[in-house]
């Protein structure tokens, strides 16, 4: 965490001179922290951005006549966060809504900005709040999160402020933000910046307040039940070839219910849904569609209501599959090749788990895997999930004869998976 | 713990009569990987052989009647019941040996049946034998093992019977092993048996002596290690190839050096080692050929060693992989489809880690994954693992030797690009 207050402590340099600038104080206009420098030589003016988040081993400033970017090394994706937030300076800000706003004087005061035009660095930054409500019992914390994900804001915060904008303007120049610190800063008694670091473990429900699967009952053994959550800007193509748009969105729509209707032949009684966002196909009766085309927390938050009583996500990986695969029982994650090495950030609540059970809950497979593969592990992971469900309702019955007679009715559960094949309309084997 | 002998422990119902009263211990036998309770029924006097269970789940029960051979279970139809009924219809007389290693002298002995058909399930009974010590130290614990795995049985044990029976013969009723293991164990005054395959967890130095992967050694910063693990008798079909049987092991070996190129091309400087059963094909020069020919012994120490240089092992899912996960970094199965039910068995050794490090480490694919995906796996799991040892020796280090890591290998923090292979 960084403190702001009197001037922010950070360091920095001129970038043409190397000399160290003067910091006059700091500004938050949106998702980029600011401090106000100039150098005393050349009498240049720059915003340099904090040492903080992804930007904490790295320096980044703008010289603000030019506008021109001096960095040594932020990713791209990130200093491109940097010049959207610049190009924007001129253009309306959102509105900012403070919820439980309070008098701050002479407080304590944490800021978690989670503003992010990615929706799982969002939810990275969000993650840091019960931590830090643990460390500073005493702190009042303010978190400025944008309205598609103030559903998420753990009551451990004191004051919400809520930005009227969507996921995509999330690095825009806000002016309204920039005033609510300011005047923050006039009264408080200190302030601080909070950083990423979210600590070892992540209570999901802290969240969305919604309880992930937990087996114990007879209810969680069966029907089985399983969620597909769709988005359209990544989609999965048979064995992964890459097609344009409009066809892959088709194509993952017909995989999908290549996949139910398999499923659904070993076993009638399944349970499907498609959930995420997207308009396109129509699935049978037997199929919910619980998709959604624009925002909606009420959508969202029954999303996770539905995998939290179910055995298995599934979906194309990316940040949306991590709140189903939070809540549900166990996920499969189908991650494209660029993929590989981000497909497991911000899982830090599987540590609820024992690391072996971690490992049997949640796969992954790659996104080149046969269409009758992956068909098969999905049907061998569904019977495994509601098998481990069945052994913990086992686990709870006295009577011999009633574990024997439970035993005996879910055998087709306790027998386990086996491979399967999905026959194009040709009879070739997918 | 349960009493063996003189009079086994028993609470089993008999499975024929209607009002199932308890049967009456009789004795007990050691033929194979099952342990037997004799027993009759009081009431339709049925003898019977019920199996003390090391593995199944509360309630289970499984028992067969010598005198017909028919199995009764709480578990009709399940793989445990059918190897029960194999393991009689295969029981045989033929002599057996019995080698005994005496650590120390027995006294009030406890006997742990290890003995098994399935490798993997072998290890998981010797898993549990730490435990086994643990919660009987007023007892000397005789392991009973077949030879492949002695050598893993761990200190504190009092005495090994070392079984010649082979672990493809470890499901078959032996009347001479039965007989001379009764009589070994009824020369005590009492003896009981533990053991058991369900282990919460494990420290897998204890089997073997080897300290596994270390995540505090500067080394796990330095070059990458990455060990193949073959077997000839299930091999990596690479993407499902129809390919004629007998060039089943040597494509499998051209797969791998394959993506041996491809990984040595990407990753400059990568260690790269080939180690298991099999002598199908040629590695390139730069990849180092530990393999030994099926049937011949290996030395299980040089390759266990090995792993636990590795940051990543990599091999088609078997038993065969317990040992190199257990010991590395990370480890990549590759998984038939019919074995996907079996994953992660018998990986009680990953309990020490955090979950969420756990699915980052290890990782199971289908046979159909590409070469391109497997190196780029390969990769972004190097990169989990050196982060993840890079945030270990930096976090708690004074400020010189932090200031030092950083400037010699803070580009194990860089995100790597994908790796393209054509296969």
């Amino acid at each position: 965490m960084m403190d702001l207050l009197p001037l922010p402590h950070d360091r920095f340099a001129c970038p043409h001179d190397g000399v160290a600038l003067d910091i006059e104080g700091w500004l938050l206009p949106g998702m980029i922290p600011f401090a106000r420098t100039h150098c005393g030589q050349c009498r240049r003016r720059y915003l340099a951005h904090l040492h903080v988040g992804f930007c904490g081993h790295s320096t980044l400033v703008v010289e603000e006549s030019t506008g021109q970017i001096h960095d040594n090394g932020p990713h791209d994706w990130y200093r491109g966060n940097v010049v959207s937030c610049m190009a924007t300076r001129q253009q309306p800000s959102a509105p900012v809504t403070a919820v439980d706003a309070v008098d701050t004087t002479g407080k304590d005061v944490i800021l978690v900005n989670t503003l992010d035009p990615t929706y799982g660095h969002n939810l990275g930054r969000i993650y840091v709040i019960p931590g830090l409500r643990r460390q500073y019992p005493d702190a009042h914390i303010v978190a400025i999160v944008g309205r598609f994900f103030a559903w998420m804001t753990p009551d451990d915060v004191d004051e919400s402020w809520i930005v009227e904008t969507s996921l995509r303007h999330c690095a825009d120049w806000n002016d309204n933000i920039a005033t609510l610190t300011a005047q923050l800063c006039g009264r408080a008694k200190r302030v601080r910046y909070s950083n990423l670091h979210a600590g070892p473990t992540i209570d999901i429900s802290q969240f969305t307040r919604i309880k992930p699967f937990t087996t114990g009952g007879v209810e969680q053994v069966g029907p089985a039940r399983i969620g597909f959550h769709l988005r359209e800007d990544r989609n999965w193509t048979y064995r992964g070839l890459p097609k344009p748009q409009s066809q892959a969105i088709a194509e993952q729509l017909q995989l999908v219910m290549a996949v139910f209707d398999t499923l659904h032949k070993e076993d009638p009684e399944i349970e499907c849904a498609v959930t995420g966002y997207g308009r396109s196909g129509a699935f049978p009766d037997w199929v919910k569609d619980l998709r959604i085309v624009e925002q909606d927390s009420a959508a969202e938050r029954r999303w996770m209501e539905f995998y939290a009583r179910s055995h298995l996500a599934v979906g194309i990986h990316g940040s949306h599959m991590v709140l189903p695969c939070a809540h549900a029982m166990g996920a499969i994650q189908i991650p494209l090749t660029d993929y590989w090495s981000t497909s497991l950030d911000l899982w830090e609540w599987v540590n609820r788990y024992s690391a072996q059970e971690a490992l049997v809950r949640y796969l992954r497979v790659p996104v080149s895997t046969s269409l009758s593969e992956t068909v098969s592990i999905i049907f061998t992971q569904l019977l495994k999930l509601q098998q481990m469900a069945g052994f913990d309702y086992l686990s709870r019955i006295a009577d011999a004869a009633d574990r024997e007679r439970f035993t005996l009715q879910h055998h087709r559960i306790f027998k386990g998976g086996y491979p399967l094949q999905y026959r194009d309309h040709l009879g070739r084997v997918l | 713990m349960q009493a063996l002998h003189p009079r086994p422990e028993l609470h089993q119902f008999c499975p024929v009569c209607p009002d199932r009263p308890l049967l009456q211990p009789l004795g007990f036998q050691i033929p194979c990987l099952f342990t037997m309770i004799e027993a009759r029924c009081p009431t339709c006097h049925r003898d019977f052989l019920v199996q003390r269970s090391r593995s199944s789940a509360p309630g289970d029960w499984m028992m067969l009647e010598p005198q017909t051979g028919k199995v009764h279970s709480s578990l009709p139809g399940e793989w445990l019941e059918r190897m029960l009924d194999w393991a009689w219809r295969s029981k045989h007389d033929r002599p057996v040996s019995i080698e005994t290693i005496t650590r120390r002298p027995v006294r009030r002995p406890l006997v742990a049946n290890c003995i098994e058909y399935y490798y993997g399930h072998c290890l998981g009974l010797l898993y549990d034998l730490p435990n086994v010590l643990a919660a009987n130290p007023d007892r000397d614990v005789i392991a009973i093992v077949q030879r492949p795995i002695a050598w893993m049985v761990p200190d504190g044990v009092a005495e090994l019977w070392i079984v010649d029976t082979p672990l493809s013969e470890g499901h078959a009723f032996s009347s001479a092993l039965a007989s001379e293991l009764k009589r070994r164990i009824t020369a005590f005054d009492e003896c009981g048996i533990d053991g058991s395959s369900i282990t919460g967890s494990v420290d897998i130095s204890k089997l073997t002596r080897i300290k596994p992967f270390d995540w505090r050694a500067e080394e796990s910063l330095g070059t990458p290690v990455v060990t193949f693990v073959i077997r000839e008798d299930r091999c990596w079909l690479y993407r499902a190839r129809r390919t004629p049987e007998a060039e089943i092991p040597l494509r499998q070996a051209q797969i791998m050096d394959l993506l041996a190129q491809g990984l040595l091309h990407y990753i400059p400087g990568i260690d790269l080692a080939v180690v298991g059963f099999g002598s199908a094909g040629k590695f390139s020069p730069s990849v180092q050929d530990m393999r030994v020919a099926r049937g011949q012994r290996p030395d299980e120490i040089a390759w266990t060693k090995r792993y636990a240089r590795s940051h990543i092992v990599l091999g088609v899912h078997g038993s065969n992989m317990l040992l190199p996960a257990a010991h590395a970094a990370a480890s990549i199965e590759i998984v038939p489809l019919e074995k996907f039910v079996n994953m992660a068995n018998a990986y009680e050794f990953i309990s020490h880690e955090p979950p969420v490090d756990a699915v980052r480490h290890h990782h199971f694919m289908p046979m159909s994954i590409t070469l391109t995906e497997v190196a780029t796996l390969i990769s972004a799991t190097l990169h989990f693992v050196r982060a993840s040892a890079f945030t270990q020796q930096t976090k708690f280090a004074d400020q010189a030797i932090r200031a030092r890591l950083h400037a010699q290998y803070s580009d194990v923090l860089r995100f790597p690009e994908p790796i393209i292979i054509e296969g």
